[in-house]
């Protein structure tokens, strides 16, 4: 399978304002690529100039070997989009939204749209207008993965929606990946880009700072976790671990908070030790992703 | 009505096509319908009214077609039209971009052109639409109160209503395609509309500046009294090809610009 998504030397300026400078982006096809970075960086512009929204200041896309800017029409046919930052017809129900989009692609197998009605638990018979954040974003997903598209570019498509229809969102995108089909998500969560990309490209003020396999991604990002024992520990033993960068205690002593670089398993098993109450872990800040890319000693390049 | 962005947009602007027409129906029989009880009191009305008013309202009012002239085709029929013009054209893609409803068709692969195409096509139908309903509405009137009004005239007049309407309705939606924000959309067509009209009330006020009035749309639309002359294809004309015009500007510029 060729190439899916290629740009070389993307840029987007609105006016002054940076969008995007010098984005170079290959995407091989039957890969799941996560494009991760902070809402701001470019994630959107760089969507909206593949799918010829927007165009390029300078540098050019190719989608699916096509030149996004002359073959739009050609691009749409063939893949799957799910914008960010737009508003569903209000007064139609989800049914008449989905079969207007279906009448503009010049009809789609019902089967399919059918079977993801069923998946997601889609509201097909009220207005828009009444339905949740959630179960509304589940209308443009549905629009998205319904004609069977060989690239899906999907534009935080999560976002709003409850942890159980993630859940099944991520195992569509499994399975689409499973049949040889190419999705390009974007995301400004490392955990959910984790759990389904095999590469990742991280994108920061407009420039895409480094393009990685997940497996190396997660061995740089910085975890933190946050142990509430019922007994004052040291925190010295755990700064004396591999990969533990910060370790300090708080509240006379009980509650230690650690930041990891790579596999939490080594400071786990020492904590077990005292018996923690609770563990709380969370999400990795991207910010100290980006700084890892920086950090000459910790990075291992 | 999902088949196809244009009947989806018919869908759209139904309810509001209804209620205009239902304006135009309200205001054209309520003017109309009262002629005949006031002719003979407007005839002496007519002699007595002062120069200044006379100029903005037409002379010989008392006429049953400068009546017509001077209450529907020259005042309250376009502007009814125009509210529907104006308000549909800004809204059709400036209206959709800001309402952030556009994003979402350009996931098809229909292109921009076609989109807003389509769109313009099913606007200009509603209000042809429109026109329609007020040129029936004068006509039964007419034929109801025995008016001395050929019909071939008020179809005339109607026509050059439609094109006023048409012509606001290129301004708005060309503005709106070309930059995708209403309020320029709304400001240009609405400012060129009022300002034409109050231009040709000054125009014919005030002598030597009759030549004026030629810049003004109200005049290429009802200057030559169309309700009893009949059609003057020139301004007919000249309207459509403003409208033409400014709805191509918007159109090539909404292909070729960044949605926002």
């Amino acid at each position: 399978m060729g190439i899916a998504i290629r740009t070389e030397g993307l840029t987007k300026y609105y006016g002054k304002a940076r969008g995007i400078v010098d984005v170079d982006l290959e995407v091989p096809g039957g890969e799941v690529f996560g494009f991760l970075g902070p809402n701001g960086a470019g994630k959107t512009t760089t969507i909206r100039l593949l799918v010829d929204h927007i165009r390029p200041s300078s540098g050019r896309a190719e989608v699916l070997g096509l030149d996004a800017q002359r073959e739009p029409m050609a691009i749409r046919r063939r893949i799957g989009l799910l914008p960010s930052d737009m508003l569903l017809y209000p007064r139609l129900t989800g049914r008449e939204f989905l079969a207007y989009l279906g009448n503009l692609r010049g009809g789609v197998d019902t089967a399919e749209r059918d079977a993801l009605v069923e998946r997601f638990g889609v509201e097909l018979d009220r207005p828009i207008r009444q339905l949740s954040t959630g179960n509304r974003q589940k209308l443009p997903l549905v629009a998205a993965f319904m004609h069977r598209p060989e690239l899906l570019i999907l534009d935080e498509p999560t976002v709003g929606v409850d942890p159980l229809v993630q859940q099944e969102f991520q195992a569509l995108v499994r399975e689409v990946r499973a049949e040889g089909r190419t999705v390009f998500l974007s995301s400004h969560t490392l955990s959910e880009v984790e759990r389904v990309a095999d590469r990742v490209g991280i994108i920061r003020e407009g420039a895409l700072v480094v393009t990685e396999r997940v497996e190396e991604l997660k061995h740089k990002a910085i975890r933190r976790l946050e142990f509430d024992f019922p007994e004052v520990v040291s925190p010295e033993p755990f700064l004396a671990l591999d990969g533990v960068r910060a370790a300090e205690v708080d509240r006379d002593g009980t509650v230690l908070r650690l930041a990891i670089e790579g596999p939490v398993g080594g400071a786990i098993m020492l904590a077990a030790q005292h018996r923690p109450i609770n563990v709380i872990s969370e999400e990795p800040d991207l910010e100290e992703l980006f700084l890892a890319y920086y950090r000459p000693a910790a990075s291992g390049r | 009505m999902l088949s196809s962005v244009f009947a989806r947009t018919i869908g759209d602007r139904l309810r509001a096509t209804v209620l205009y027409a239902i304006a135009v129906v309200a205001v054209t029989a309520m003017y109309v319908s009262v002629y005949p009880a006031m002719a003979d009191e407007m005839a002496v009305y007519a002699e007595a009214i002062p120069e200044a008013l006379a100029a903005f309202m037409g002379s010989e009012f008392a006429e049953p077609s400068n009546y017509l002239h001077g209450t529907i085709f020259n005042l309250l029929g376009p502007v009814v039209l125009l509210a529907a013009a104006v308000t549909f054209g800004a809204a059709t893609i400036a209206g959709e971009e800001e309402g952030r409803t556009l994003p979402v068709l350009f996931t098809a692969p229909v292109s921009r052109l076609r989109i807003a195409g389509q769109k313009l096509a099913a606007v200009t139908l509603l209000i042809t639409a429109l026109a329609l309903v007020l040129f029936a509405i004068v006509a039964v009137l007419v034929l109801a109160f025995d008016l001395a009004v050929p019909l071939g005239n008020v179809l005339a007049a109607s026509v050059h209503a439609h094109a006023l309407a048409v012509f606001a309705l290129g301004l708005a939606f060309g503005v709106g395609a070309a930059v995708g924000r209403r309020a320029p959309a709304l400001s240009v067509s609405l400012g060129v509309v009022v300002a034409g009209y109050v231009m040709q009330g000054v125009a014919n006020l005030v002598d030597g500046l009759e030549l004026l009035s030629w810049l003004s749309p109200w005049y290429w639309s009802a200057g030559t009294e169309p309700v009893t002359h009949g059609v003057a294809w020139g301004w007919l004309a000249l309207l459509y090809a403003v409208a033409i015009a400014a709805a191509g500007v918007g159109l090539w510029r909404f292909d070729r610009r960044d949605l926002s």
